[in-house]
C-alpha cells in the first residue's frame, strides 16, 4: 500500500480576485500529523483550507491525497476524498434551522447505514465528548458561541474523519476552552487515528501539540518557514517567523 | 491491512454474569450492532448480578465502539449490575470517561446515552422581520443618473444569465431528487417551510385580497351603472377576482412576505459560512436549501389562492349589496353564475408558478448574496424586487398563455 505522504500541497497559488495572495506553496502532511498553519491575518490560511476541503478550487497547483490528484480528477472522486474530511469552520457554522444533535446526525444519517436510534446515540457520543450533553435539543442560536464552536466541533469528527481541518478552533474560546480544544484534537489524533490540519495563531496549541508548522507570509506571499514550532521560535532563519512565535528577543 | 473482520457482538451467560464478547474491526459507516440479545440475557432467569465484557480479537475500532460500551455500560447500571470492562482498549475507555465527565458537567443530564428519543420541538420561526425593515429602509447612499442605472442593470443581467439558468437547471434537479425521495433523511424541514409560506402569509392577503375585491366592485358597479348594466358587476367582478385578482394578491402578499424571508434566511446562512459547511459535508445546498423551499411556495400557492378568492369574493359582495339597488338574491345569481371551474383552475394555476418566481427568486439573490452580514439586507432588497417582477412577469405570459390554449 503506498505510504507515501497523506496530503501533498504542490506549486499551489492562492488568489483573491486577480491578487495573489499567496504562491509557491509546498508541503506534505504525514498520516497521524498534527499540522499547524500560522500567519498574519489575511494571509490567506482560511482560504489555503478552503482550497484544500474542496470548496473553492485554486488558482494554480494541486493538491494530492495519498498521491490522488484532489482538483483535476473527476467530481466522483473528489466527493470521495471529501467524505473523509471532518471540518470546523470558525465559530462553529452550524446549521441555524437545526437543534445541535440534528446537526451532527445529518453526516450519519447521509453516510453510513447507521439506523435511526443509532444515529442518535452517536451523535449524542459526539456531544458529550465535547461537553455539550443537556443541549442536544438546543438550536444554536438558543447557545452562546463557545458552545456553538464544540457543536461545530462534534459535528466535523460526527464520521470519525481522517483528516480533520480546523479553522481557528480557539477563536471564541477562553483560554481554558483553547487548552481543552488541544486536549480534543489529540484524542482524535491518538485515539481515533485522525490527522489534524489545523488554522492557529495560539502559541500554547503550536508549542504543545503541533508537530509541525508552516507560516504564510503577507509580505512574501509565500511561505517563509516550515518545522516544529518550538525549532522554528529558536532557529528559524527568518526574523519574522521567530518574532511571531515569541522568540529570537534576546 | 489485512482483510476486514466484521464486527461481532455475542452474548453469553456465565454463572450469574453476563459476558459480552466484542470482536473483529468496528467501523461507523457499517453501523451498530443489535444489542437486543444483551437485554434479553440480562432479563433472562434467574437474574445476572455481574456484567463483563471479553475482548475477542478486536481489531480496529471507533466511535461506534464506544458507543455499544456506553450503551452496555447504561444498560449494566440501570440494572444495578456490577460492571467489569477491564478488557476493553484503553482508548475506548479513555473516550468514554470523557463522555461521561461531559455528562456530568452538563446540567439536568445524568448519564452518558440516555434512551434515544429526541424531544420534539416546535420548528424555529424564521426570524427576519427585522432585517427586512432594515433592508429596505437603506435605498442606496447615490442615485445614479436613469441612463446609467438601465446600463448597468442590463450589462449586469446579460452577465449573470448563464448563473440563473444554472440556477434553475440545479433546482430542477434537486426537486427532482426531493420528489424521488432522495434527500428526505437530511431532514429537510418542510413542515416549517410549509408553515412559512402558508400560515404566515394568510393576514397580509387577507387585507390585500378583501380591499382589492371591494375597490374592485365599487369601480364595477359605478361604471357599469351608468352604462345602465348594474347587473353585469358581480359577474365581471367574480372573473376578474378568480382569473386576476386573487392570484396577483397571492402571489405579491408571497413575495413580500415570504421572498424577502427567504432572500434573508439563506443570505444569513451564507455570511455565517452555513452554506459552505453543507458543502463540506457534501450536501448540496439546492437539495438542502432551495429544493424544500421553492415546493412549499409552489404547494402553498394555489392553496392561498383559494383563499384569496374567498376574501375578494366577500369583499366584493360586501360592497355590491351595500351600494347596489339590485336584490342580494339576484346578486348572488349574477356571481355566481361566474363561478366556473374553468376560472378558477386559471387563477390556481397562476397561484403555483407565482409560488415558483418567488421561490425562485428570493432563494437566488440569498444564496448569491455577499459573504458579510452587510449583504443581508441588500439580498431581501433585490430578492423582493425580482419576485415581484417575476410574479408581474409570469402573469402576463401565462395570460397570454391561458388565451391561446383558451382556457
Amino acid at each position: 500500500m503506498n505510504e507515501g505522504p497523506l496530503i501533498e500541497v504542490r506549486g499551489l497559488t492562492i488568489k483573491e480576485d486577480d491578487a495573489v495572495i499567496q504562491q509557491g506553496l509546498n508541503f506534505t502532511v504525514g498520516r497521524g500529523q498534527i499540522f499547524a498553519i500560522m500567519g498574519e491575518t489575511g494571509a490567506g490560511k482560511s482560504r489555503l483550507i478552503r482550497h484544500m476541503v474542496g470548496l473553492d478550487p485554486p488558482a494554480e497547483g494541486e493538491v494530492y491525497y495519498q498521491g490522488e490528484a484532489f482538483w483535476s480528477g473527476s467530481e466522483e472522486c473528489r466527493e470521495r476524498l471529501m467524505r473523509r474530511f471532518g471540518v470546523l469552520f470558525a465559530g462553529g457554522a452550524l446549521f441555524s434551522t437545526k437543534t445541535l444533535i440534528e446537526n451532527v446526525a445529518v453526516g450519519l444519517r447521509l453516510h453510513t447505514d447507521l439506523n435511526p436510534d443509532d444515529v442518535l446515540a452517536v451523535a449524542r457520543l459526539k456531544l458529550a465528548l465535547m461537553g455539550l450533553l443537556g443541549y442536544e435539543n438546543h438550536y444554536p442560536s438558543e447557545v452562546d458561541e463557545t458552545r456553538r464552536t464544540w457543536a461545530g466541533f462534534a459535528r466535523a469528527t460526527a464520521l470519525d474523519p481522517e483528516i480533520l481541518f480546523l479553522d481557528e478552533p480557539a477563536a471564541l474560546l477562553d483560554p481554558l476552552g483553547a487548552r481543552r480544544v488541544d486536549e480534543v484534537i489529540r484524542w482524535f489524533r491518538d485515539d481515533l487515528g485522525a490527522t489534524v490540519v489545523i488554522v492557529s495563531n495560539d502559541h500554547e496549541t503550536l508549542f504543545s501539540i503541533a508537530d509541525e508548522a508552516i507560516f504564510l507570509d503577507s509580505e512574501t506571499n509565500t511561505m517563509t518557514a516550515r518545522g516544529n514550532p518550538s525549532y522554528l521560535r529558536d532557529h528559524s532563519t527568518d526574523a519574522k517567523v521567530r518574532a511571531f512565535l515569541g522568540g529570537g528577543r534576546e | 491491512m489485512g482483510a476486514e473482520a466484521d464486527q461481532r457482538l455475542t452474548v453469553s451467560r456465565d454463572g450469574d454474569a453476563v459476558v459480552v464478547q466484542l470482536g473483529g474491526d468496528w467501523d461507523l459507516r457499517r453501523g451498530l450492532p443489535p444489542t437486543i440479545p444483551l437485554a434479553k440475557a440480562i432479563n433472562a432467569d434467574p437474574r445476572p448480578s455481574r456484567l463483563r465484557v471479553q475482548n475477542v480479537s478486536l481489531g480496529r475500532w471507533d466511535s461506534s465502539l464506544v458507543t455499544v460500551l456506553a450503551q452496555i455500560e447504561q444498560t449494566g447500571a440501570t440494572h444495578g449490575l456490577d460492571l467489569d470492562l477491564k478488557e476493553a482498549p484503553a482508548g475506548v475507555l479513555r473516550l468514554l470517561e470523557i463522555a461521561r465527565e461531559g455528562g456530568r458537567r452538563s446540567p439536568g443530564a445524568l448519564s452518558v446515552l440516555p434512551a434515544a428519543s429526541p424531544e420534539i420541538r416546535a420548528p424555529l420561526p424564521w426570524v427576519v422581520g427585522r432585517w427586512v425593515i432594515e433592508g429596505t429602509l437603506t435605498l442606496g447612499d447615490k442615485v445614479p443618473p436613469l441612463t446609467e442605472a438601465v446600463g448597468r442593470f442590463v450589462i449586469e443581467s446579460a452577465r449573470t444569465t448563464g448563473d440563473k439558468i444554472d440556477f434553475l437547471g440545479s433546482t430542477a434537479v434537486a426537486l427532482w431528487r426531493m420528489l424521488v425521495g432522495r434527500t428526505w433523511r437530511l431532514g429537510l424541514g418542510m413542515t416549517a417551510a410549509l408553515q412559512e409560506a402558508g400560515v404566515g402569509t394568510l393576514p397580509v392577503l387577507a387585507i390585500l385580497a378583501f380591499s382589492g375585491g371591494a375597490v374592485l366592485s365599487l369601480l364595477a358597479n359605478q361604471q357599469l351603472g351608468k352604462l345602465g348594466a348594474p347587473l353585469l358587476a358581480p359577474q365581471l367582478v367574480a372573473i376578474v377576482i378568480l382569473r386576476e385578482l386573487g392570484a396577483l394578491a397571492t402571489g405579491v402578499a408571497l413575495a413580500f412576505r415570504v421572498g424577502s424571508g427567504i432572500a434573508a434566511e439563506l443570505a444569513t446562512m451564507a455570511a455565517g459560512k452555513e452554506v459552505d459547511a453543507l458543502r463540506a459535508m457534501n450536501i448540496s445546498p439546492f437539495d438542502f436549501l432551495v429544493a424544500p423551499r421553492v415546493l412549499a411556495l409552489v404547494l402553498m400557492g394555489p392553496l392561498l389562492v383559494i383563499y384569496a378568492n374567498a376574501l375578494g369574493l366577500l369583499g366584493g359582495l360586501f360592497v355590491g349589496v351595500s351600494t347596489n339597488e339590485i336584490p342580494v338574491a339576484i346578486h348572488l345569481e349574477s356571481l355566481s353564475s361566474a363561478l366556473t371551474l374553468k376560472h378558477a383552475i386559471a387563477g390556481l394555476m397562476k397561484g403555483a408558478a407565482f409560488g415558483l418566481a418567488v421561490g425562485m427568486a428570493g432563494c437566488y439573490y440569498g444564496l448569491r448574496s455577499g459573504k458579510t452580514p452587510g449583504s443581508v439586507g441588500q439580498a431581501v432588497q433585490t430578492g423582493v424586487v425580482a419576485a415581484v417582477l417575476g410574479v408581474v412577469l409570469a402573469d402576463a405570459v401565462l395570460t397570454l398563455f391561458f388565451k391561446w390554449v383558451q382556457l
